[in-house]
């Protein structure tokens, strides 16, 4: 092959089209819009990250008993997609490809982790859970049912607050934020929670009503009470 | 941008001494200068192009020209963080890529008359002693055809252009650490690929 010809019909072609570098910001907007994807992917993922936090932190899970119940699986397969979108996303930056797959899974569940918690902490996933629950019926059917079963007592759960818990006695006055008054009997054997109950906390007890208006407690754990507010 | 001038005057002829990186600068300030960066690298490309794919003479023209235009005109976008070789580079394979799969009928064969091809990756597969007759390169160069394109293209870049992992990496954007597992399992396929042959 020639290269001198292919070199002038190079040089040619340039002349004949006048063909000019394209300049840096135009090169550059692809990054800057790869970049700005990727921060709001990361945002988002990091958000529904603080939602599952806040749908677990709140609804006294037991891992054998209530897994099935209380885990967003809906977020969490959202939060598997953005996930992976936001890694796509980063290797093809400009210096993506330098980073192993490894190391970017890790970092990324490590920010995302991250960010998503103090999300959490800082209250967005709770005011975010208020407002798609006051405005988003579907979210209500979708997460909320799981809290319901914590105030029917025919399934064995009963939440609200305590009255009149006196040392040593054998029952408790109890006001289900649901189904109303109810006394409940505690024995040797129900589980309490590590904390203290204070008199203003709101507790959920699992157990089983032996009459109507009598409950037998089996374990108790302190309730969110914003959290069955928002059904 | 003032159009493409052939005319380098006498003042710029120290160009040999001037790096890729250099060139790059003075490109965008006189045009005329990326004649010679296209005269650099054309050749080394040329045979890049037709060691990855295979393609006809005029194919590979058409590639080439393709390559020096579109570098032409992101050559803003060159970052000296990295070499110039790696940019063109990769920009070469990207397009003989792109080439290879819209024409379907070229299967990026190996020329079989490559002798130094052969022999380069021979001696990168430890197999001189062995692979010394022109019987032998052929096998190699046919066994090299059948392994996947990626690892080829990794020891092509690595035995015949050269490259250091680093610049591997660069050319194909892929991490240093699989430019090494590339290279391994393109060598154990083509070892494979040989104890059946030979």
């Amino acid at each position: 092959m020639n290269h001198q010809n292919t070199t002038e019909k190079i040089i040619e072609q340039i002349n004949t089209n006048k063909i000019t570098p394209v300049s840096l910001w135009r090169l550059n907007l692809k990054n800057i819009i790869l970049w700005v994807i990727l921060f709001l992917t990361v945002f988002c993922l990091s958000w529904i990250i603080s939602l599952v936090i806040y749908h677990i932190a709140n609804n006294n899970w037991d891992l054998n008993r209530d897994l099935l119940y209380v885990v967003p699986f809906l977020f969490f397969l959202m939060a598997g997609i953005l996930f992976f979108l936001s890694i796509f996303e980063f290797k093809n930056t400009e210096r993506g490809y330098k980073f192993s797959n490894i190391a970017i899974i890790v970092v990324a569940i490590f920010i995302a982790g991250a960010i998503g918690a103090i999300f959490y902490f800082v209250g967005i996933a709770e005011s975010t859970d208020k407002i798609f629950s006051d405005n988003i019926p579907e979210y209500n059917d979708y997460l909320h049912y799981k809290a319901n079963r914590y105030l029917a007592p025919e399934l064995g759960f009963i939440t609200g607050k305590p009255i009149n818990i006196g040392t040593g006695a054998s029952s408790f006055d109890f006001i289900d934020i649901n189904s109303g008054p109810w006394k409940v009997f505690i024995t040797p054997a129900t589980a309490f929670p590590l904390q203290k109950i204070m008199p203003e906390d709101f507790i959920t007890i699992f157990g089983e009503v032996i009459e109507p208006g009598i409950f037998n407690a089996i374990e108790i754990k302190i309730a969110n009470i914003k959290y069955f507010l928002h059904l | 941008m003032a159009p493409f001038s052939y005319y380098i005057t006498a003042m710029d002829i120290n160009f040999p001494e001037k790096s890729d990186e250099e060139l790059v600068k003075l490109t965008l300030q006189k045009s005329s200068y990326y004649k010679v960066l296209i005269e650099r690298y054309i050749r080394k490309l040329g045979a890049y192009v037709k060691r990855l794919s295979n393609s006809s003479k005029e194919d590979i023209e058409d590639i080439l020209q393709e390559v020096f235009i579109l570098a032409y005109k992101n050559l803003r976008g060159f970052n000296n963080a990295f070499k110039f070789s790696s940019w063109i580079y990769r920009i070469t394979h990207n397009v003989t890529i792109s080439h290879f799969r819209k024409n379907k009928k070229n299967k990026g064969v190996l020329d079989l008359e490559d002798n130094e091809l052969g022999e380069r990756i021979s001696s990168g597969l430890n197999l001189e002693d062995k692979v010394n007759t022109d019987f032998l390169v052929e096998e190699l160069l046919k066994a090299l055809n059948k392994i996947d394109l990626r690892y080829k293209s990794v020891l092509i870049l690595r035995f015949i252009e050269e490259k250091d992992y680093q610049e591997i990496s660069d050319i194909l954007k892929i991490p240093v650490g699989t430019v090494g597992t590339y290279i391994k399992r393109g060598k154990e396929d083509l070892l494979k690929l040989l104890k059946i042959h030979l």
